[in-house]
C-alpha cells in the first residue's frame, strides 16, 4: 500500500513543504523588541515541522475525521507515494502535484532534521549578530523552498522551487554573513541563476517536444511508464503514479478537453516515459542537448569540478546555520536533480560515453583538486567547504558508474556528506563563537582545553575520512564498489581521494587539538554547554548507526536506483551475451537480478 | 446615410464615457470650488477608474459588430487591455494623492490629465480605425506631454516634457504617414468606400488579395512600426525614454512605463496581429511573405530593445534612470509575444509588469521625497533595515521585474517565451533567456545596496500615508497572486482567445 496521510484534508507533504513557511509569517506578526519570544517561537516551531515529516517514516493513525491516517512509506514500490494532484494553470499544463520516492524520502528526513539543527545551533550567534526576526524568517523560507524541490512532482513547480530556494539563501548570507558576504552572496545568486536559467530553456524544449513523442511511439513510452511504476524486487505496481502519467499522455490527443488545457504536461513521470524515445524520434543529438541544459544547472548546484568557485565564498561568509543547510542540502539538490531527472529522463544521453567520460573525469578531478586544494587551506571553514568539493566528487562518481551499487552509494554519500560536513560546520562554528577566527594557526592543543569538544570533533573527522563503522565508509565503499565495476582506472584513481581525504582531516586535527596549547587565548576557552551537546546528539547517532547497519536506509533508495539503472542500461539486469555486449566497459561480474537486489549485504557482513 | 446603420451604441463606449466625465467633473469642479482639494479630486478620478472597470465587465462577452460606423469594436482584445488600463490608472491615482500634496502642485489638472489619458488609451484599444488609433493616441500623448512638465519649476521635470514633445510628435507624423500609405494601398476602385482606413475593410482586402499595392502597405506597416516602436520605446527608437522617465515626476514616470506602452502594445496587437496577419493567413504566398518580413523586423528590434536595455542599465547610476533601461527591456520581451502573434501573452504581461513597476516606482517616490532629491543609487545603501517595509516590498518588486518564479513577472516572462518558442523563434527565446540572466545582476544590485551595504548617509524613514499604503499592499499581493495562481487570469484570456479566433473566422 502506498503511503498516505491527510491532516484537516490536506495532504502530509503539503504540509510538510508549507509549515516553515506558515512559520516565518507568524513570526512577521512578532514584536521585534521581544527577541526571546521570537527565538522560542522558530525553535519550537521548527521542531514541529521535523515531527510533522516523521509520519512519512512510520505511518499516521487515523485520529478522528480531521487526522486520517495511512500507512508509511512502503518499500516493496517504487516511484512516487504520498501523491497529491490538483489543477494549477491549466492553461500551460503545470499541475499542483506533490510526491515523494525513496531518494526524496530520505532527502526529506535530513532536510528537516538538519532544519532542527541550523535553527538550534543559532541560538546564540544570533543573539550576537542582530536582527533576529529578519533572520529566523530567511531560514523557515528557506527550508521551505528546499522542501517544496524534494516533494515537487510536477517539473513547473519543481523549477519555482528551486529558483526560489535561491533568495532567502542570498539574503541569508549577505545579510549575517562573514567579512567578504557581499561578494559571495552576489557570486552565489548569479553562478545559480546562470544554471537554472538554461535549465529552464531545457524545460521548455522537453515540454514542447512531449505531445510528439507521444504520438510517434505511443506503445513503447506507455510500456517505460509502467517499467517505471513496477518496483524491480517485488514487481508491485504503483498504480496512482502510473494512471497520472498515463493520463497525461491521453491528454495528448484528446479532443474534448475542457477549454483552456492543453496537451502537453509538466508531470515528472510522464516525461520521465518519454526519455529513452526522444532519441528515435528526435534524434541523439537533441538528446544530448537537453541532458546539458539541466546537467549544468545542476552541475553549478553540486557543484562540480569547473564551476565549484562559488562554494568556498559561499561558505565562507556564510553564517553557520546558513553552512550546515548549503553543505547539508542545497548541494545534495544538484546530485538529486542528477538522479531524478537527468539520468532517467535522458538515459541515451547518460550512458553515451563520451558525456559519461566527461562527467567522469570532470568528477575524479574534483575529488583530487579538491583534497589537494583543502590540504593546503590555512581556515578550518574553507578546508572544510574545499572538502565538500571533494566529497561531491565521489558523489558524481557514483552515479555516472550506472550501476545499482555507484548509484546507492551516491545516494548513500549525499546523506553521509549531510550529515558529517554539517557536523564539521557546526563545530567550526561553536569554535568561531568562542575565538571570532576560522584561522588554524589560531589554535593548537584544544583536546586538553575543551575535551568534549574535542572528543565530538574527534568522532565526526573520522567519519568524514570514512573509517569503518563510521557513515561514510558504507558510502565510499559502495561508490568505489560501483567505480571499479565500471572501469578499473575509475576506481582506482577515486582512491586517491579517499587517502588524501585522510590526510587533510587527520591534519587538521591535529593542528587543532594536539601539542600544547600555545595560544594564551585558547587557554580558558568554555567547553560545549547542554544546548550545544544535544544538537549534535542525533548526527552522531546516525553517523554510528548509518555505519553499522545501513540497510534501513538503503532499502528507501533502492527501488529508485533500481529504475534509474534499468532506463540507464536497459541490459543490466538481463542475463546473457547481450548484457556483455552492451556493457563493453563495465565488468560484467553479476549481471543477474538477484545478486544485486542484495547488494548491500555484502558490506553489512564485511563488518 | 441612415443613422441606424452608424450604430451608435452608449453602452459600447461606457468606458470611454465615464472616464472622459470624470476627468470633465475633476475640471469643472476645480474651476467652481477654486482649489478641489487633492483627495476630492483623487476620489474622482478613483471613481471614474471603478466606474469605468464596471462598465468593462458588463461589455464582457458581448461582442457583436462594430460600432459608430465601424470606428469601435468590443471585442477581447479591447477588454483585456481595458482592464489593465484602469488597473494601471487606479495605481497611479493611489500613488500620486500624497506627492501631489508634498509638492504642493495643483490636484485638479493633474488628476483630470491622468483621466484624460486613460480615455485615450481606452480608445486605443477599442479602436476598430486607423483614424481611432490616431485618435485616442494623440489623446493620451498630449495628456503625457503635459504630465512630464508638471513640475514646472523643476529644470528636469521641463527637459522631459520638451523632449517627449518633440520626438513624440515626430513619431505621430510617422505613424500618420503609414496611416495615409495604408489607406492608399486598399484602393480598390468602384468599391465602396474605395479606400478605407477601417481595420475590418483592410483584412478583408488584404485575405482577399485585392490590393493596390501590396509594396504601399508594407511601406505603410514599416511606417506604422517606427510609431508605435517609438510610443513602446524599442531599439532603436528608445532614445527619448531615459531622459524622460527620469525627469518626469515619479508617479508620472510609472504611468507612462506602463500605461502608455500597454496602449501602444494594444493598438500594434490589434493592426499588427488582429488585422496583418489574420490577413495573411488566408492570403496568397505574397502576402504570406510580407508577413515574415515584418515578423523578422519586429524580432530584430525584439533582440536589439532587450540587448540594449538590460546592458545599458547595468551602468546606470540613477534608479530612476536604471528603470527606464529596465523598462525598455521589458518592451523588449513583451515584442516577442506581438512577434509570436499572441496577443494574450502580451496582456497578460503587461498587466504583470504594470503591477510590479509601478509598485517599484512608488516605493521610489516614497523614498525620493519632495524634488525627487533622493534618486540616485547611493541614497539606497542601508536602508534596508530602517525601512524595512518598503525595502522589503521594492526587493519583491524588483526580484518580480528580474523573472523569480512564484511572482507575477516570471508568469509573464514564461508566456511570452513559451509563445515564441512554440512560433518556432527559438533563437529569440534563448537571447532573452540570456538578457534576462543579465539583468538579474542591476536589480540584485539596488538590493545588496539596501540590505548588505553600510549606511552612507542620514536617512530618516518616510512615513506611508494610507494610500500608498494600500496601493503598495494590492501590488505586492496581486505579485503573488499572478504568479502563484495566475489560473483565474490565463481561463480569461483563453476564453478571449478562442472568441477573436472566432470572430475573424467569421
Amino acid at each position: 500500500m502506498p503511503g498516505h496521510a491527510e491532516i484537516f484534508g490536506i495532504g502530509i507533504l503539503s504540509w510538510v513543504t508549507w509549515l516553515p513557511a506558515i512559520g516565518s509569517l507568524i513570526i512577521l506578526f512578532f514584536n521585534r523588541e521581544k527577541n526571546d519570544r521570537i527565538r522560542w517561537f522558530a525553535n519550537v516551531w521548527i521542531v514541529i515541522c521535523f515531527l510533522v515529516s516523521i509520519p512519512l517514516v512510520t505511518g499516521l493513525f487515523s485520529m478522528g475525521g480531521l487526522i486520517r491516517g495511512g500507512p508509511g512509506y512502503d518499500r516493496a514500490l517504487a516511484g512516487l507515494q504520498f501523491i497529491e494532484d490538483h489543477d494549477w494553470i491549466p492553461l500551460i499544463g503545470a499541475r499542483y502535484t506533490l510526491g515523494i520516492d525513496g531518494l526524496a524520502l530520505v532527502l526529506i528526513m535530513l532536510t528537516t532534521l538538519l532544519g532542527v539543527i541550523s535553527v538550534v545551533c543559532s541560538w546564540s550567534y544570533i543573539r550576537e549578530k542582530g536582527r533576529e526576526k529578519e533572520y529566523y524568517v530567511v531560514l523557515l523560507l528557506l527550508q521551505s523552498g528546499m522542501l517544496g524541490a524534494f516533494v515537487s512532482a510536477d517539473l513547473f513547480l519543481f523549477f519555482i522551487f528551486w529558483e526560489v530556494m535561491l533568495v532567502p539563501m542570498y539574503f541569508l548570507i549577505g545579510i549575517w554573513g562573514g567579512k567578504n558576504r557581499l561578494y559571495s552572496a552576489i557570486k552565489f545568486f548569479l553562478y545559480t541563476l546562470v544554471g537554472s536559467v538554461v535549465m529552464l530553456l531545457a524545460v521548455l524544449k522537453l515540454y514542447f517536444i512531449f505531445p510528439d513523442v507521444v504520438r510517434a511511439q505511443r506503445p513503447q513510452v506507455e510500456a517505460t511508464a509502467r517499467q517505471i511504476a513496477v518496483s524491480q524486487e517485488t514487481g508491485q505496481v504503483n498504480d496512482r503514479m502510473l494512471n497520472l502519467a498515463l493520463d497525461a499522455m491521453r491528454r495528448v490527443d484528446d479532443r474534448n478537453l475542457p477549454s483552456g488545457y492543453v496537451s502537453s504536461t509538466f508531470n515528472i513521470t510522464a516525461l520521465t516515459s518519454i526519455g529513452p524515445h526522444i532519441k528515435a524520434v528526435f534524434g541523439l543529438s537533441l538528446v544530448i542537448w537537453l541532458f546539458i541544459g539541466f546537467a549544468l544547472s545542476f552541475a553549478i548546484k553540486v557543484p562540480m569540478f569547473p564551476f565549484h568557485t562559488w562554494l568556498p565564498d559561499a561558505h565562507y561568509d556564510a553564517p553557520t546555520a546558513g553552512s550546515v543547510i548549503l553543505a547539508g542540502v542545497l548541494l545534495k539538490m544538484g546530485t538529486y536533480g542528477f538522479m531524478r531527472f537527468s539520468l532517467p529522463i535522458f538515459p541515451d544521453a547518460a550512458a553515451d560515453p563520451s558525456v559519461r567520460k566527461v562527467m567522469i573525469t570532470l568528477s575524479i578531478i574534483g575529488i583530487i583538486y579538491g583534497a589537494l586544494v583543502a590540504m593546503a587551506q590555512k581556515d578550518v571553514k574553507k578546508l572544510i567547504a574545499y572538502s565538500s568539493v571533494s566529497h561531491l566528487g565521489f558523489v558524481m562518481l557514483g552515479l555516472f558508474a550506472l550501476n545499482p551499487s555507484g548509484i546507492n552509494g551516491a545516494v548513500m554519500q549525499m546523506i553521509n556528506h549531510g550529515i558529517s560536513t554539517g557536523a564539521l560546520f557546526l563545530l567550526a562554528g561553536i569554535l568561531y563563537e568562542r575565538r571570532h577566527t576560522y584561522e588554524i594557526a589560531e589554535f593548537g592543543g584544544l583536546a586538553s582545553v575543551m575535551p568534549i569538544f574535542s572528543t565530538i570533533f574527534l568522532i565526526v573527522t573520522l567519519s568524514s575520512l570514512g573509517l569503518p563503522l563510521t557513515n561514510n565508509f558504507i558510502g565510499e565503499f559502495l561508490t568505489l564498489r560501483g567505480a571499479f565495476e565500471a572501469r578499473v582506472l575509475w576506481g582506482v584513481l577515486a582512491t586517491t581521494g579517499v587517502i588524501l581525504g585522510a590526510a587533510y582531516m587527520l591534519w587538521l586535527y591535529q593542528r587543532v587539538f594536539f601539542g600544547p596549547v600555545t595560544n594564551p587565548a585558547n587557554e580558558k576557552l568554555k567547553d560545549l554547554d547542554r544546548r550545544e551537546l544535544w544538537q549534535f546528539a542525533p548526527l552522531i547517532f546516525l553517523i554510528f548507526w548509518i555505519g553499522v547497519y545501513p540497510d534501513p536506509v538503503l532499502s528507501y533508495v533502492r527501488p529508485q536506483t533500481n529504475t534509474v539503472v534499468g532506463l540507464v542500461q536497459p541490459d543490466y539486469f538481463r542475463v546473457g551475451p547481450s548484457a556483455e555486449r552492451n556493457l563493453a566497459e563495465s565488468v560484467p561480474s553479476e549481471p543477474t537480478a538477484p545478486a544485486h537486489s542484495q547488494s548491500s549485504e555484502p558490506d553489512a557482513r564485511a563488518k | 446615410m441612415d443613422t441606424s446603420s452608424l450604430g451608435i451604441s452608449y453602452h459600447a463606449i461606457l468606458p470611454e464615457l465615464i472616464t472622459a466625465t470624470a476627468a470633465i467633473a475633476i475640471m469643472v469642479g476645480d474651476a467652481v470650488a477654486r482649489k478641489i482639494s487633492r483627495r476630492t479630486a483623487g476620489l474622482l478620478a478613483l471613481a471614474g477608474c471603478a466606474g469605468a472597470a464596471v462598465a468593462v465587465f458588463s461589455l464582457w462577452g458581448e461582442t457583436g459588430p462594430a460600432f459608430y460606423g465601424g470606428m469601435i469594436i468590443n471585442d477581447p482584445l479591447r477588454l483585456s487591455f481595458a482592464i489593465v488600463f484602469l488597473a494601471v490608472s487606479t495605481l497611479t491615482v493611489l500613488i500620486s494623492i500624497r506627492w501631489i500634496e508634498d509638492e504642493g502642485l495643483p490636484a485638479g489638472e493633474y488628476f483630470a490629465l491622468l483621466m484624460f489619458a486613460t480615455t485615450g488609451m481606452l480608445l486605443m484599444a477599442s479602436a476598430n480605425d486607423l483614424v481611432m488609433i490616431f485618435l485616442g493616441l494623440e489623446i493620451t500623448s498630449i495628456s503625457t506631454y503635459v504630465l512630464c512638465g508638471y513640475r514646472r519649476q523643476d529644470i528636469r521635470s521641463n527637459e522631459s516634457a520638451v523632449k517627449y514633445f518633440i520626438l513624440g510628435s515626430f513619431s505621430t507624423a510617422f505613424l500618420l504617414y503609414g496611416i495615409a500609405l495604408i489607406y492608399g494601398a486598399c484602393y480598390i476602385s468602384g468599391a465602396h468606400p474605395a479606400a478605407t482606413t477601417n481595420l475590418q475593410l483592410i483584412r478583408e482586402r488584404i485575405a482577399d488579395g485585392a490590393l493596390f499595392s501590396p509594396r504601399m502597405l508594407m511601406a505603410g506597416a514599416a511606417m506604422m512600426i517606427v510609431g508605435f516602436g517609438f510610443k513602446v520605446a524599442t531599439a532603436p527608437f528608445h532614445i527619448w525614454s531615459p531622459d524622460v522617465y527620469q525627469g518626469a515626476p515619479t508617479p508620472v514616470t510609472a504611468f507612462l512605463s506602463t500605461g502608455s506602452k500597454a496602449a501602444a502594445f494594444a493598438s500594434f496587437s490589434r493592426v499588427f496581429i488582429l488585422t496583418f496577419a489574420a490577413a495573411s493567413v488566408m492570403g496568397s504566398p505574397e502576402l504570406r511573405e510580407l508577413q515574415s518580413a515584418w515578423t523578422g523586423v519586429l524580432a530584430v528590434m525584439a533582440i536589439l530593445t532587450m540587448t540594449i536595455g538590460n546592458l545599458v542599465a547595468i551602468v546606470q547610476t540613477n534608479i530612476k534612470r536604471m528603470l527606464a533601461y529596465s523598462s525598455i527591456a521589458h518592451a523588449g520581451y513583451a515584442l516577442m509575444g506581438i512577434v509570436a502573434r499572441d496577443w494574450q501573452a502580451v496582456a497578460f504581461y503587461m498587466i504583470g509588469y504594470a503591477v510590479i513597476n509601478i509598485g517599484a516606482f512608488a516605493v521610489i517616490e516614497a523614498i525620493a521625497r519632495r524634488g525627487d532629491i533622493r534618486t540616485s543609487l547611493s541614497d539606497y545603501s542601508g536602508i534596508g533595515f530602517r525601512s524595512l517595509g518598503l525595502a522589503s516590498v521594492l526587493s519583491l518588486f524588483l526580484l518580480s521585474l528580474a523573472g523569480i518564479p512564484a511572482t507575477a513577472g516570471f508568469v509573464g516572462k514564461l508566456l511570452v517565451f513559451k509563445s515564441a518558442w512554440g512560433a518556432g523563434f527559438h533563437m529569440l527565446v534563448v537571447i532573452a533567456v540570456i538578457n534576462s540572466a543579465v539583468s538579474w545582476y542591476y536589480y540584485l544590485r539596488v538590493i545588496v545596496l539596501m540590505f548588505f551595504s553600510e549606511p552612507a548617509a542620514e536617512f530618516n524613514p518616510p512615513s506611508l500615508t494610507k494610500s500608498l499604503g494600500v496601493a503598495l499592499v494590492i501590488m505586492a499581493i496581486a505579485t503573488f497572486y499572478l504568479g502563484l495562481l495566475p489560473g483565474r487570469a490565463l481561463a480569461l484570456l483563453e476564453n478571449a482567445k478562442n472568441q477573436a479566433t472566432m470572430i475573424v473566422a467569421k
